[in-house]
């Protein structure tokens, strides 16, 4: 016999203590009480036959302290939970739970999660004394919950952590199979037979190297499979962006899919900060995805929203991915510091963005550059070069002033024959015949870039001085017709953007969430196990009298041994 | 009769440890209904004072009782001229006279009074005090006794509500105490009392082989003997089980012993046969007696048990 609670020297020191405490309290009870009786001739009537009674009655006080130390004794008995376990090695199980979006159908009552969790709960009633568990939940890692335990109560008490994940959130992650086997690798080192119990709607795939290593450490693998139907519609991608020169409005790109064999049709409704904004009639293809362009949204400041609903009548099992946020780009406002003698086509190209705050010095009265966002030196050069993002617009060191690169001579006629167009600050421009009359022949640093070149020297030229991003233009827009065009404005706004805009380099990238397109598909994979037929494990007659919790039958005799004591003493009897 | 004043003023027995309803003895209501109540006697006593008790002796009074037949020395007024008229007969009208009776409330006051929840000396106080008041009400001469051992303490008899604030401030300073000898107190009581009437007396009875006599002192000097048993239901309730040592309250006498539920029926049955033995006795000599549960509530004890067993008419 062994005890899994307290140990033997704990029980026989709570005995002890508590037993000492139950005899002074019985000796105390042997102290008569003294009762006052109005007519003691009526007492006496009776009682000289009851005087006889006293030893009998120290008797029965005797025997009240026995059963009350035969009392304790079962408490402090139970306490030590014993157990007739025998040295036998029992399984160390890994259940590990499938916590992927999918597993939020429901097509299990109420969800495949809670399904799963059933199962688990239908393994550990099986659970021996001997054998050890381990909860764990899968999502594109393994987190386990719980550390080894051999005991049931803790294991069923961990289970109740995933009545809170229900719905499961959408996630772009999908579980991760290799890493799970891994786990399980690591976790039944030092047990002799261990299994990972997998409970999923997807088959458990792990490398072949895994599955090997696995097999090699004595882990077997089981699957539980749970989910029956596929039927599911889901926004698989829904992202946003403001227009860049009207940043008060946006488009959305959503996808939606439909990985059932049959054409599904939905309506899909748009959200602006929680309002509705627009509705589309979609009619989805069978096992395809579609992707829509919704255009010039307007009236929206943070979240756009989606949220499709099935319009044919047939089912979807999968609520989580029927409904996708995305945030809109923040619509800061840029403070813009200018310094130049007067540039017309600087100024009206920046009177094109309503959202700049632009602000405009002399060079000579140009100190600092501190508490802009971003400066732009036309024609001119600071004696120190400034600390926040810049814009040099023909940046010629050889004058005098603190530039971002030096320059070496003149270039004359050149043209953008070489741009880098995948660069925010082209991106929608056309430069390539734009008319220069001469430009700056820069020195660049090695981590310069030149965004546009002539084939004789850099045109735009982005870089990095003291941890301030910089874009130079090297040559004077105005011995140009660069201002007669619209690329001009554009490379401004797109330039002063890509500096101020340190969150959204681009100024017109895509934001927002998408499911991965193996949650939207919610078919099990693997074969369903039902809760009620699943197998048992427990052994023989001997191993579940070994694995009879014993705690339990103390507690009971400590509960007869007090009914006893009431029968003896303390039962009134009425007339 | 407002005694508003007197609830104040004058709480009865450990008053301050019982609940409200135990030491509230009279309120408006319950004044209203003692008002109302007088006290029943079989037996009518002669006095030479008026009361608003109705007598058999023909008299004075107001009220026609009975004719008889005229006989010489009648005073002629009371000839009944219109009987005559009819049949020819002399008759005379006969008015029935009204007088009234002394009244002596018997308080035991010893030791074994204190036993009780509450202690049975409250409830006795409480009775004491509203059969004092009722009798006064009805214009009755009243008397307190106090029987403590083989004494007995009286109160001047007078009638008048005066003597309700008398008997209560008596009441108020009485004490429990002493041993119980009910016979000798009742024969020092008729040796100081010449007047005969209506004796109430209150005990818990636990006098053991003086009863009969102490009952018969009261008969035979002819008082009209009302005996109001005072027990309490939960007495040995409280007793419990176990070694306990009992200690007679009036000796003093302590005995060691171990009390079974066995032994607890025995003397629950004990008890039982002291009540009735009583009753018995009560048959026997031809008195009234009335038991009163100290846990049942002033109000009850005073209003239901009293008036049903007739102490009150």
């Amino acid at each position: 016999m062994g005890f899994l609670g307290w140990n033997i020297a704990e029980i026989a020191t709570l005995f002890a203590s508590t037993g000492a405490f139950v005899v002074a309290l019985y000796f105390l009870r042997k102290t008569r009480r003294r009762v006052p009786v109005a007519a003691m001739y009526l007492w006496t009537r009776v009682l000289p036959s009851k005087r006889t009674a006293a030893l009998l009655g120290r008797l029965t006080n005797l025997l009240s302290l026995i059963l009350a130390l035969l009392v304790l004794a079962a408490l402090a008995f139970a306490l030590g939970d014993p157990t007739f376990a025998t040295e036998r090695a029992g399984t160390a199980t890994i259940f590990a739970i499938d916590t992927t979006a999918s597993m939020g159908a429901t097509d299990e009552t109420p969800t495949r999660l809670a399904y799963a969790v059933g199962i688990v709960r239908r393994e550990l009633d099986d659970f021996g004394i001997a054998d050890e568990g381990m909860i764990v939940k899968t999502r594109g890692r393994a987190i386990p919950i719980t550390p080894w335990s051999k005991h049931r109560t803790t294991l069923l008490d961990a289970l109740g952590e995933f009545g809170g994940e229900a719905p499961l959130a959408p996630a772009t992650e999908a579980a991760d199979h290799d890493a799970l086997a891994r786990f399980a690798l690591d976790a039944a080192r030092g047990h002799e037979r261990a299994r990972l119990v997998f409970i999923s709607d997807t088959a458990l795939t792990p490398s072949e190297a895994l599955v090997s290593a696995l097999a090699e450490a004595h882990v077997t693998i089981e699957t539980r499979g749970v989910g029956t139907k596929a039927e599911n519609l889901g926004v698989t991608h829904f992202s946003a962006r403001r227009y860049p020169l009207d940043r008060a409005r946006a488009e959305v790109l959503v996808t939606w899919r439909n990985p059932t064999p049959e054409m599904r049709k939905a309506r899909a409704l748009i959200f602006g900060d929680g309002e509705p904004i627009d509705v589309h009639e979609i009619e989805l293809p069978a096992g395809e995805s579609t992707s829509r362009f919704l255009t010039d949204l307007s009236g929206v400041d943070r979240t756009l929203s989606v949220t499709l609903e099935p319009t044919d009548g047939k089912p979807d099992f999968l609520p989580s991915d029927d409904h996708a946020d995305t945030p809109l780009p923040p619509r800061a406002r840029p403070r813009i510091l200018t310094v130049t003698r007067g540039n017309r086509y600087l100024e009206a190209a920046l009177l094109l963005d309503e959202f700049l705050q632009v602000d405009t010095v002399t060079p000579e009265r140009f100190e600092r550059a501190d508490g802009y966002d971003l400066v732009i030196f036309d024609a001119f050069l600071p004696a120190t070069p400034p600390s926040v993002s810049a814009i040099y617009l023909a940046p010629d060191s050889r004058s005098g002033g603190a530039g971002p690169l030096a320059i070496r001579g003149d270039v004359e006629r050149p043209f953008f024959e070489r741009v880098v167009r995948d660069h925010p600050t082209v991106r929608g421009v056309a430069l390539a015949d734009t008319n220069i009359r001469k430009s700056l022949l820069p020195t660049l640093e090695p981590a310069d870039r030149a965004i546009g070149s002539d084939t004789r020297a850099p045109l735009l030229v982005a870089g990095t001085r003291s941890g301030a991003r910089f874009v130079a233009l090297l040559f004077d827009v105005r011995e140009s017709d660069l201002p007669m065009r619209t690329a001009w404005p554009l490379l401004l706004l797109n330039t002063i953007d890509w500096l101020t805009v340190a969150s959204e380099p681009s100024g017109f990238e895509l934001e927002g969430a998408a499911l991965s397109t193996n949650e939207t598909a919610i078919a099990p994979a693997a074969p369903r196990t039902r809760i009620a037929n699943a197998p048992t494990r427990r052994g023989s007659l001997v191993d579940k009298l070994a694995e009879f919790p014993l705690w339990w039958l103390a507690v009971a005799f400590a509960a007869a041994l007090l009914a006893v004591e009431w029968v003896l003493f303390q039962r009134r009897r009425t007339a | 009769m407002n005694l508003a004043w007197w609830k104040k003023r004058v709480p009865f027995g450990r008053a301050s440890a019982q609940p409200e309803h135990e030491t509230k003895v009279f309120d408006a209501s319950f004044q209203a209904k003692l008002d109302t109540l007088a006290i029943a006697a079989r037996r009518m006593h002669a006095s030479d004072l008026r009361a608003q008790r109705r007598s058999k002796r023909v008299g004075s009074g107001i009220e026609f009782a009975d004719h008889r037949d005229y006989a010489p020395g009648d005073d002629f007024r009371r000839i009944d001229w219109n009987v005559y008229v009819r049949t020819g007969r002399m008759l005379l009208r006969l008015f029935e006279e009204e007088a009234d009776v002394p009244v002596f409330v018997l308080l035991d006051a010893s030791a074994s009074m204190n036993v009780g929840h509450p202690p049975k000396l409250v409830r006795g106080k409480q009775i004491a005090a509203a059969l004092t008041y009722v009798a006064s009400s009805n214009l009755d001469r009243t008397s307190l006794v106090v029987l403590r051992g083989d004494g007995a303490t009286s109160l001047p008899v007078a009638r008048g509500r005066g003597v309700v604030v008398r008997v209560l401030r008596e009441l108020e300073r009485l004490e429990g105490g002493g041993t119980t000898n009910l016979a000798a107190a009742c024969e020092r009581f008729v040796r100081s009392q010449p007047r005969r009437g209506v004796v109430l007396l209150i005990s818990d009875f636990f006098d053991a082989g003086s009863l009969s006599r102490a009952i018969d002192v009261l008969r035979h000097a002819r008082f009209e003997v009302h005996t109001i048993q005072l027990t309490d239901s939960r007495e040995l309730e409280l007793a419990g089980a176990g070694d306990v040592v009992l200690e007679d309250v009036e000796t003093g006498e302590l005995r060691e012993v171990s009390l079974t539920s066995s032994a607890l029926a025995q003397i629950r049955a004990s008890y039982g046969a002291h009540r009735e033995e009583l009753r018995t006795l009560a048959l026997d000599k031809h008195i009234a007696h009335h038991e009163v549960d100290v846990q049942l509530s002033f109000d009850e004890a005073v209003l239901g048990i009293l008036r049903r067993e007739r102490v009150f008419e």
